[in-house]
């Protein structure tokens, strides 16, 4: 199907498509606000992947390839787009002293991708590429311009209000269970 | 690993995280994809279109070349090149037995750059219509110009191989013994063809036999020459085509144009208009013949053209942007574009009209956008906003002009004429200047600093 893709043939390109879109889609709602911004990031991803697919080499794989690509096209995406620019600011915060946490997480994928996307832009994408993605904080420094410490200390403030969150989330849920037993 | 543990967990439900994508997607995924191809066909045929373009002019030099070596052996004292019927040389025939002029003509040339004597022949051989050619080097250092005629066949002319192949063969032989004689042994070709041909007349009195001008290998030789130009015209940013548009009617026409907004203007972006814009930089080009050169250049470019925006607004709304508007009509904002740009050219002297040259040139353009505060337009709050970064940096574009040569025939050439350049690259990966190419028209100044030879 590779192959045929570096090829430019339609078919491929769109069992490619139908294979790995819904996955990818998920990555872009991640680090959008809204499922229209994360089409739109798939959408450029998918167009950068049929471009630049003859570059890659079979030896990781397809599906972490495209992820990477996707992963670059959301950070474009948020740093040429207005409304996100405007929530981009990273500051150095204080490390919170709760940031060690490690409470249940009993919610399901789509319930927490929501919660990811309450964070301000900033501590979403920071939470994103170190907690998800795996990136280092030295690389999400490299990546969006910012110093290590920096990155650190968005994601032990995003780390702290994603964890408050995910908390009374699963308090509320547990309150409607019994209240519907 | 007990602090990586919400990580891990995080890592391990969100991986596997999938979401359908509308059918507009995928359809939108093929239309770019298309668009991608068609660039790339685009560019491809532009650089195939070029390669033509320059195989045919070093074709037409080499014509050209080769017209003036021939010519060169017909010259006259002054070096003048005189018309190809002048420089048949009347000679006598048998009427009888004469039905077929084979003319080998010998020029040899003196070249005394060097202290050593070189000489150059150049063996003419006209046979009926069809014309040889021939260049030898000779380090005997004596010139002579020798020319004798020939029976070829007592048979009628005809146009068969079997004619063309015994001509051919003859001129050789000729053409041999013309060497043999003017540059082996040193004797008179003129009292040999004398003796070989006692009804002609000697050749000694034959007017046409004149001393041709030598051909100075530096004259031959291709060189750079230096020229400065100033291009002032109009520049327009339009929507794939040439000229001015209102980048509102794109969108309405895609039907990406948003129906809600808290703006108190339009939704849809003003349409731009084309301002004063010019073109200075400094050219170099070489001589690929009389008529034709190749070149590139440094330019610096001043595109403008104009919007209608509405009042100033806070850029709070818009942070990072050095300015916002509303949309409206109570403003005028000019956006300039900056860049350098090197250019890329073929030009060839199409006609001459009193003296005067007239030159057709086409060219390719590498242009880095230095700086433009062109604004942006947010459909969603119908506002105006800067943002450099949306713009693409290199652009890649064609030119094209038309240039008379204004001044004299012993002076430097000072070409005026119409200049077009245009960009294929759009202005911006994304947002209202994604679809827009910027273009200019204008009259060129171009001022050579060294003559044509």
């Amino acid at each position: 199907m590779v192959k045929d893709c570096i090829k430019q043939r339609p078919l491929a390109q769109q069992q490619l498509y139908q294979h790995f879109a819904p996955i990818m889609l998920g990555v872009c709602f991640r680090y959008t606000k809204s499922i229209q911004d994360a089409e739109d990031v798939l959408q450029e991803g998918f167009v950068k992947v049929f471009h630049h697919i003859s570059t890659y080499n079979f030896t990781g794989e397809l599906g972490a390839w495209m992820r990477r690509i996707m992963v670059n096209t959301a950070l474009n995406y948020l740093k040429r787009n207005k409304k996100y620019r405007t929530e981009m600011v990273f500051a150095e915060m204080p490390l919170h002293p709760v940031s060690n946490q490690n409470p249940e997480v009993n919610l399901e994928a789509k319930q927490l991708a929501e919660l990811i996307r309450q964070l301000p832009t900033g501590f979403q994408t920071i939470f994103n590429l170190y907690a998800i993605e795996g990136y280092t904080h030295v690389e999400i420094g490299q990546l969006l311009g910012i110093s290590e410490g920096t990155s650190k200390s968005q994601y032990a403030r995003a780390r702290y209000l994603l964890i408050e969150w995910i908390e009374k989330y699963s308090s509320i849920k547990k309150q409607q269970q019994y209240a519907g037993k | 690993m007990q602090a990586n543990e919400f990580e891990n967990k995080m890592q391990q439900k969100l991986e596997a995280f999938q979401l359908h994508p509308s059918e507009a997607v995928w359809q939108k995924v093929q239309l770019n994809v298309a668009k991608e191809k068609e660039h790339k066909r685009k560019y491809l045929l532009i650089s195939f279109l070029l390669l033509v373009l320059l195989a045919s002019t070093l074709w037409v030099a080499d014509l050209e070349n080769h017209s003036a070596s021939f010519n060169a052996t017909a010259g006259n004292e002054t070096g003048k090149v005189l018309p190809q019927e002048d420089a048949k040389i009347k000679l006598p025939m048998k009427p009888s037995s004469m039905n077929m002029q084979e003319m080998v003509t010998q020029t040899s040339i003196n070249n005394n750059t060097d202290n050593k004597k070189q000489q150059q022949n150049i063996v003419t051989v006209t046979a009926g219509k069809r014309t040889y050619r021939k260049i030898q080097a000779n380090t005997k250092g004596t010139a002579a110009i020798n020319i004798f005629p020939a029976v070829v066949s007592e048979q009628p002319q005809e146009k068969s191989e079997n004619s063309v192949a015994e001509k051919d063969q003859f001129i050789e032989k000729k053409m041999a013994l013309g060497n043999e004689t003017a540059l082996g042994k040193g004797a008179s070709v003129t009292q040999e063809l004398n003796k070989q041909l006692p009804g002609a007349t000697p050749i000694e009195n034959n007017e046409a036999v004149k001393t041709v001008h030598p051909v100075s290998p530096k004259s031959k030789k291709q060189r750079w020459n230096t020229s400065f130009l100033l291009a002032i015209g109009k520049s327009a940013t339009g929507n794939k085509y040439l000229g001015e548009k209102a980048l509102a009617d794109y969108y309405s026409n895609v039907g990406n144009t948003p129906t809600s907004g808290n703006n108190s203007g339009n939704n849809t972006p003003s349409a731009t208009k084309g301002g004063f814009s010019f073109i200075a930089g400094f050219q170099l080009s070489r001589t690929l013949s009389a008529k034709s050169s190749v070149g590139a250049g440094l330019q610096y470019q001043l595109l403008t053209t104009s919007i209608s925006t509405g009042e100033k607004i806070n850029t709070q709304s818009a942070p990072g942007s050095a300015v916002a508007f509303q949309s409206g009509n109570s403003n005028r904002y000019t956006s300039f574009f900056h860049s350098i740009t090197l250019p890329v050219f073929l030009s060839s002297q199409i006609a001459t009209i009193k003296d005067r040259q007239i030159n057709v040139g086409i060219g390719v353009n590498f242009s880095r956008l230095l700086y433009t505060n062109a604004l942006l337009f947010d459909f969603a709050q119908g506002s105006y906003y800067s943002n450099e970064d949306v713009f693409n940096k290199m652009l890649v574009g064609v030119s094209g002009s038309v240039v008379i040569n204004l001044a004299g025939k012993d002076k430097a050439p000072f070409y005026l004429g119409p200049d077009f350049n245009y960009s294929l690259t759009p202005l911006a990966a994304t947002g209202m200047y994604s679809n827009a190419h910027v273009s200019f028209w204008g009259i060129r100044l171009q001022k050579m600093l060294q003559k044509n030879k």
